[in-house]
This record gives C-alpha cells, sequence and structure tokens, in this order.
C-alpha cells in the first residue's frame, strides 16, 4: 500500500442532524475538503491547476461505508489512499477515524476523472498530476 | 414490476461550481430531500413516523455514480425505489435523468439500518413500514433500472 495523506476535519454544528449526530450529507462535503487538500500538496491550489491545465476533475464515483456516527465537535482524523492511477481517472481510498477512540467513523472509495474545461469532455489527467499521483502510489 | 417514485430538482447557483456543475455533495441532498417527499407522498412525513415507530435510520452505505455531469438549472428527474429490504435494512436506489430522455446522468443509493429510537440498537423493519413500502420493493424494468438495482449494494462491490 502507498503513502496516505492525512488531515484533520472538526464537525461543525451545522452538520448535525436531529439525531445529534453527523449528517451523512456531510461526509462527501468532507472528502472535498480532503482532496482539495491533498491537491494543494502535490500541484499547489486545485482551482490554479484546473486553470492552468485546463482540467476539472470530476468526481464519477463516490461509495461510503458508515461504520458510527460522529458527533459535534469531534476531531475526524481522515486518511486518502491513491489507490489507481489511470490515463483519464484516478481512484483513491479515504477512512475516517474518531481522534479521541481511535475508531473507525466512515470508509470508502472515490473516482474522479478528467475533463476538459470549459466544454467538459473527456480528457487524459495531466502528466504532472498522474507522476505525483503515482509517487503516492508506489511509496 | 414496483413502483417507483418520481420528483424533480433544479440545481440552484449555491449547488454548482465555478463551472456550472453541480456539486457532487449535493447530491445527497438531493437523495435525502427525494425521500423526505416520497414518505410525505405516502401520506407519512417522516419525522412523524420516526417517532410513532420510535426509530432512527442511520444511512450505513451511500453511494452514487455521475455518468455526466449536471447543469446549472437543469430540470432533473429524480426517481426513487426500494431496491431491496432486508430484515433490518433498506436500500433505497435512485436515478436521475433529463424530463423525457431515458439519459441517464446519475444512479445513487442509500442503505439504511433500522435502529431503535432508544437504545440506537438494530432493529426489525417494523411491519407498518414494510406495509408503506411493499408496493416500491422491487425496482422497475429497463437497463439503467437493472443496473443501478445491481449496482445498488456498495459492500458487494467494494469487497470484490
Amino acid at each position: 500500500m502507498g503513502k496516505s495523506f492525512e488531515t484533520v476535519i472538526r464537525v461543525a454544528s451545522l452538520d448535525i442532524d436531529p439525531a445529534g449526530l453527523v449528517y451523512f450529507g456531510a461526509y462527501p462535503n468532507y472528502l472535498v475538503r480532503a482532496e482539495d487538500e491533498l491537491l494543494s500538496t502535490l500541484v499547489a491550489s486545485r482551482s490554479h491547476f484546473e486553470e492552468e491545465f485546463g482540467v476539472k476533475l470530476f468526481r464519477k464515483e463516490v461509495r461510503i461505508t458508515h461504520d458510527r456516527a460522529a458527533r459535534f465537535g469531534d476531531h475526524l482524523g481522515v486518511s486518502l489512499w491513491i489507490r489507481d492511477v489511470c490515463e483519464y481517472s484516478v481512484t483513491y481510498s479515504f477512512r475516517f477515524v474518531s481522534q479521541a477512540t481511535g475508531e473507525s467513523i466512515a470508509g470508502g472509495s472515490v473516482t474522479l476523472v478528467a475533463l476538459s474545461r470549459p466544454d467538459l469532455e473527456r480528457m487524459p489527467l495531466p502528466r504532472l498530476l498522474r507522476r505525483r499521483l503515482r509517487d503516492l502510489c508506489l511509496v | 414490476m414496483g413502483q417507483i417514485f418520481k420528483t424533480q430538482f433544479r440545481p440552484g447557483w449555491g449547488d454548482v461550481d465555478e463551472d456550472r456543475v453541480l456539486h457532487s455533495a449535493v447530491m445527497w441532498r438531493y437523495f435525502k430531500e427525494t425521500e423526505a417527499r416520497f414518505y410525505r407522498s405516502l401520506g407519512a412525513p417522516r419525522g412523524d413516523l420516526l417517532r410513532n415507530l420510535d426509530i432512527w435510520m442511520p444511512r450505513v452505505e451511500t453511494a452514487c455514480r455521475f455518468v455526466e455531469p449536471i447543469r446549472y438549472d437543469q430540470l432533473l428527474d429524480m426517481e426513487m425505489a426500494v431496491g431491496d429490504m432486508s430484515d433490518k435494512t433498506i436500500t433505497y436506489i435512485y436515478r436521475v435523468r433529463p424530463p423525457d430522455s431515458d439519459t441517464c446522468l446519475a444512479l445513487g443509493c442509500l442503505r439504511i439500518l433500522i435502529v431503535s429510537g432508544s437504545g440506537f440498537r438494530p432493529i426489525a423493519v417494523p411491519q407498518r413500514l414494510r406495509d408503506l413500502l411493499a408496493p416500491y420493493v422491487e425496482p422497475p424494468d429497463g437497463a439503467e433500472a437493472h443496473e443501478a438495482q445491481s449496482w445498488a449494494s456498495p459492500s458487494r462491490q467494494s469487497s470484490g
């Protein structure tokens, strides 16, 4: 397995549902935040990168398995692992872990595909990104 | 063939990114809102159902496959059916397409565990809920609906 990218997300009150737990729809947002941070370590900011290379990283598929509930104020450790880098797409796995207990909160995978801007046609991932993602894969 | 519930959405300014493409996370909100409209259409608003049956319905698996980018202000038909109902879980499947078109824009699924309102422990799907959902349990015909059904279990897919 390659090297993982790690970050931390603190659960905000607006992510809480009437049961007092993190609303399931908050996790896709957390993933975008973590993904943006990962990209910023690889290729500067996501928007700068997308503009410079005329590419949009389009979320093609997202799968999330929820193991336990998280609550307001919890600190969630997020780990991303690059699993597969192809010419047109990249797939990563992720896991959210409670920093207080070490228990798994959720996990799953995301596949991103490269689309050209502004016409949104399929295009190869920019070579620079592909190389850096593959480096993460192999470490 | 089971029934499907249909509703519509139109992505607003706050739902799209700088390319005027739907933020993927917004689809989870649409799924949840579709579920709420679905139960309302059955005469059993979800909040009342949770209170009356003394249950919660936490999501244990959620997934979405975006076939094509969805654009700002694009009218969307959202279809929902019950893909599977086991002893303690219910799986909703979703298909998104433009009105009057067979083009699939997105497929989704939510698997829900039924837990007790007090102890948050898994319990059997209450009979009242089973009766409400029964007409929607089998997915409709059609290749994409079949695909949604076969794709609707992330756990099966990811274990391969």
